[in-house]
C-alpha cells in the first residue's frame, strides 16, 4: 500500500505535515464544540420534557411575604383537581443528573397525608421500603459524600413504616441527594427538614420551582380559573403554566442560544470542511509527479488512492484525539459540562464521511491521463 | 518470437478534433532488440512508449506482451506488468526526492513479494554494477545529472525486466555522460534485454538495430 512512500513523505515534509494537523485539530475542536452545543440545548429540553408529566402545572410566584405564600399553597392542595405538589432543587444542576424514571418528592407533614401516610413528628421519623432495615440503610448510603455522618449514620430515626415500593430516604441535603440519585432509585419520599419545613427556604423553593400534578381527568382551564380568582382577590403577582406552555417558554428563552450554537457550528463545520478538502487536494497535488512514479513502477490507482485514504484517515485519527481532549477541557472550564464521547464521534464521523467522499473525487484528479500529464510537466 | 506486437495503435488526446497522436501504428519487436523512435516534437514517440508500457492505453488497437492482448487483462494484473516486464528510464529522470539511491533503485522490487535477502543482493549488484556504491545513502539532490540517471537506469534494471523503455535517456545530459548512459543500455541489450529509446539524437538512433521514424502519429519509415 506504498506505506513507505507515505512515511517518507510526512518525515521529508513534516512542517506541511505539522500545517495540516494544526488546521485539522482546529476545525475538529470547532465542530465538536459546535455539536456540543447542539446536544447539550437538546439535553436540557428534553430533561425539562421527561421530568414532568402532561398533566403537570408549574406555578411562578413574585416574591411574596411566607405567611401569604403558605395560605396559597394550603389553597392548593385542598384544590380537587391536585393530586400533589411537589418541589425540586436549582433546575439546571438537577436536571441533568435526574433519571427520567425517579419521581422526587419533598414531603411537608401536612402533604404526607396525600399519601395516606402518617405525618412525620419530628426530623427522625421516616419511611422506608419493606426490604430495609438500619443497617441496610446505613450500607445503601455508603456512597452519600460529605453529610452522611449528619443525615443517615449518627442519626437514631423511628421508623414510621414499610412501604412496598422502592422508596429511599433522603433528609435535606444536596450531596445525599445525588448519592440518592445515583443509586436509582425510582421513588423519593423526602421529609423536608425542620428549617425547610418551617423556614423560608421551603416556601422559596415551592415559589419558584413547584410541579402541582392534576388529576387526570381534571381541566386544566377550571384550575387556572381558581387559582387566578384566589391570586388576584389575595393579591398575589404570580403565572400559571402548563408544562407545554412551559417548555415552550424554555425553546423561546434557549433559542436564539441555540440559532447561534447550531449556526456557528454549521458554518465552522462548513469552513473546516473546505480547508480540509483543500488540504487534501493541495497535498495530492503537491506529489501527483511521486504518485505517478509510484504508478508506473508497479502500484496501481486503486493502491494510491488506498494509500492516500490511509494517510487522511490516520491524520484525522490523531487530530480527532487532540481535539478531544482540548474540546474536553474547554467544555469542562468554560460551563462545566465537558464534552461526551458521543460529540466527539458525531464530529469525528462526520470529517471521516466527508473523507470517503473526498476519496471518490480524487479518483478523477488521480486519473492516468493526470498522471501522465504529471510527469510531461518534469520536462 | 515476438516480444511485443503493436497492433492498429490509435490515440486521440482532443476526440472532438479527431486529431490523433498516434495513428495505426504497426510493428513487432523481437527478443532482444533494440529500437529507437525518432521523429519531430508532437509526433507521438513520447505517447507511443508511454503506450507500450502499459502506463497510457491506446483509443484503438491492441497491444499483445508475449502474445497476451494487454486489453485483456485486469488493472491489478496490468500493474503486475508494468512492474515485472518493463523497466522506465525518463529524459528527467523521475527519482523520488525522499528517497536514497538505494531506495530509489529498491522501488520495483517493493512491489514484488519475494525474498528480502535476494532484493537486496540484486539491488547492491546493480549498484556496483553501475559505480554508486559510494552514493548508495545519498538523495537526489545531492547527485550530479549523469549520476541521477545511472540511478534511474537502476532502478529500470535491477527487476531484471525484458523490455527498458528510455525516453530521451540522454536529453538532460551532457555528452559524456549520454555516452556512458547509451553504453549501459547496449550492455544491457548484449544481455538480452530488448530496449525501445525515444530519441531526438541521431547518433543513439545509429547505434540501435531499427529506427522507427514517426511523423503526425504515423509511422513514415522503418
Amino acid at each position: 500500500m506504498n506505506l513507505k512512500y507515505l512515511y517518507k513523505y510526512n518525515i521529508q515534509y513534516k512542517g506541511r505535515w505539522f500545517f495540516v494537523m494544526l488546521q485539522l485539530i482546529i476545525s475538529i475542536t470547532f465542530i465538536n464544540w459546535g455539536v456540543h452545543s447542539y446536544i447539550s440545548s437538546y439535553k436540557l429540553y428534553k430533561n425539562v420534557l421527561s421530568i414532568s408529566q402532561h398533566n403537570d402545572v408549574r406555578i411562578f410566584v413574585n416574591n411574596e411575604n411566607e405567611s401569604k405564600l403558605r395560605s396559597f399553597y394550603d389553597f392548593i392542595q385542598d384544590l380537587p383537581e391536585v393530586t400533589s405538589i411537589a418541589t425540586y432543587l436549582n433546575r439546571t444542576n438537577y436536571i441533568p443528573e435526574l433519571k427520567t424514571d425517579t419521581e422526587l418528592f419533598f414531603v411537608s407533614n401536612e402533604l404526607l397525608s396525600k399519601y395516606h401516610l402518617e405525618p412525620f413528628q419530628s426530623s427522625t421519623d421516616i419511611y422506608i421500603s419493606e426490604n430495609l432495615n438500619n443497617t441496610n440503610l446505613q450500607k445503601l448510603n455508603l456512597p452519600i459524600a460529605d453529610d452522611k455522618k449528619q443525615t443517615v449514620i449518627h442519626r437514631e430515626f423511628n421508623i414510621k413504616k414499610n412501604l412496598s415500593s422502592n422508596i429511599i430516604l433522603w433528609n435535606g441535603g444536596t450531596t445525599s441527594l445525588q448519592g440518592a440519585i445515583y443509586d436509582k432509585q425510582n421513588f423519593i419520599i423526602a421529609p423536608i427538614q425542620n428549617e425547610q419545613l418551617n423556614g423560608k427556604k421551603y416556601i422559596e423553593r415551592m415559589s419558584y420551582n413547584s410541579i402541582i400534578t392534576l388529576q387526570k381527568n381534571s381541566s386544566f382551564e377550571q384550575f387556572n380559573s381558581k387559582v387566578n380568582e384566589y391570586l388576584s382577590l389575595n393579591n398575589i403577582s404570580a403565572k400559571v403554566y402548563t408544562i407545554e406552555q412551559m417548555i415552550d417558554q424554555i425553546k423561546k428563552q434557549n433559542s436564539t442560544l441555540i440559532f447561534i450554537s447550531i449556526s456557528l457550528g454549521i458554518i465552522l463545520t462548513c469552513l473546516s470542511m473546505i480547508g480540509f478538502i483543500g488540504i487534501i487536494f493541495m497535498s495530492i497535488k503537491k506529489r501527483l509527479t511521486d504518485l505517478a512514479i509510484l504508478y508506473i513502477h508497479g502500484s496501481s490507482i486503486s493502491k494510491l488512492l488506498l494509500s492516500l485514504f490511509f494517510e487522511f484517515t490516520c491524520q484525522l485519527i490523531i487530530a480527532s484525539s487532540i481535539s478531544y481532549f482540548i474540546s474536553y477541557l474547554l467544555t469542562h472550564l468554560i460551563n462545566d459540562t465537558p464534552i461526551s464521547l458521543l460529540t466527539f464521534g458525531i464530529s469525528s464521523s462526520l470529517f471521516f464521511i466527508i473523507g470517503i467522499i473526498i476519496t471518490f473525487f480524487i479518483r478523477n484528479k488521480l486519473s492516468r491521463t493526470e498522471l501522465i500529464r504529471s510527469i510531461k510537466e518534469v520536462y | 518470437m515476438e516480444k511485443l506486437i503493436i497492433d492498429s495503435i490509435s490515440k486521440s488526446f482532443n476526440k472532438r478534433e479527431k486529431r490523433n497522436i498516434l495513428d495505426g501504428i504497426n510493428f513487432k519487436i523481437t527478443k532482444g532488440e533494440m529500437i529507437a523512435i525518432t521523429g519531430p516534437s508532437g509526433s507521438g514517440k513520447s505517447t507511443l512508449l508511454n503506450i507500450i508500457g502499459c502506463i497510457d492505453f491506446p483509443d484503438e488497437g491492441s497491444i499483445y506482451v508475449d502474445n497476451i492482448d494487454v486489453k485483456s487483462l485486469s488493472m491489478k494484473e496490468i500493474a503486475l506488468l508494468r512492474n515485472q516486464t518493463f523497466g522506465y528510464v525518463f529524459q528527467n529522470f523521475l527519482l523520488l526526492p525522499q528517497y536514497t539511491v538505494y531506495e530509489n533503485i529498491e522501488l520495483p522490487l517493493y512491489y514484488r513479494k519475494t525474498n528480502k535477502k535476494t532484493q537486496k543482493k540484486d539491488i547492491m549488484e546493480t549498484i556496483q554494477y553501475l559505480g554508486l556504491s559510494e552514493l548508495y545513502n545519498k538523495y537526489p539532490s545531492e547527485l550530479s545529472g549523469g549520476q541521477q540517471q545511472r540511478v534511474a537506469i537502476g532502478r529500470a534494471l535491477v527487476g531484471k525486466p525484458d523490455i527498458i523503455l528510455a525516453d530521451e535517456p540522454t536529453g538532460s545530459l551532457d555528452q559524456e555522460n549520454g555516452k556512458m548512459v547509451l553504453n549501459y543500455l547496449k550492455d544491457l541489450n548484449s544481455k538480452g534485454s530488448s530496449i525501445i529509446i525515444v530519441t531526438h539524437d541521431h547518433f543513439i538512433a545509429n547505434q540501435c538495430n531499427r529506427i522507427i521514424n514517426l511523423v503526425d502519429g504515423k509511422i513514415k519509415d522503418i
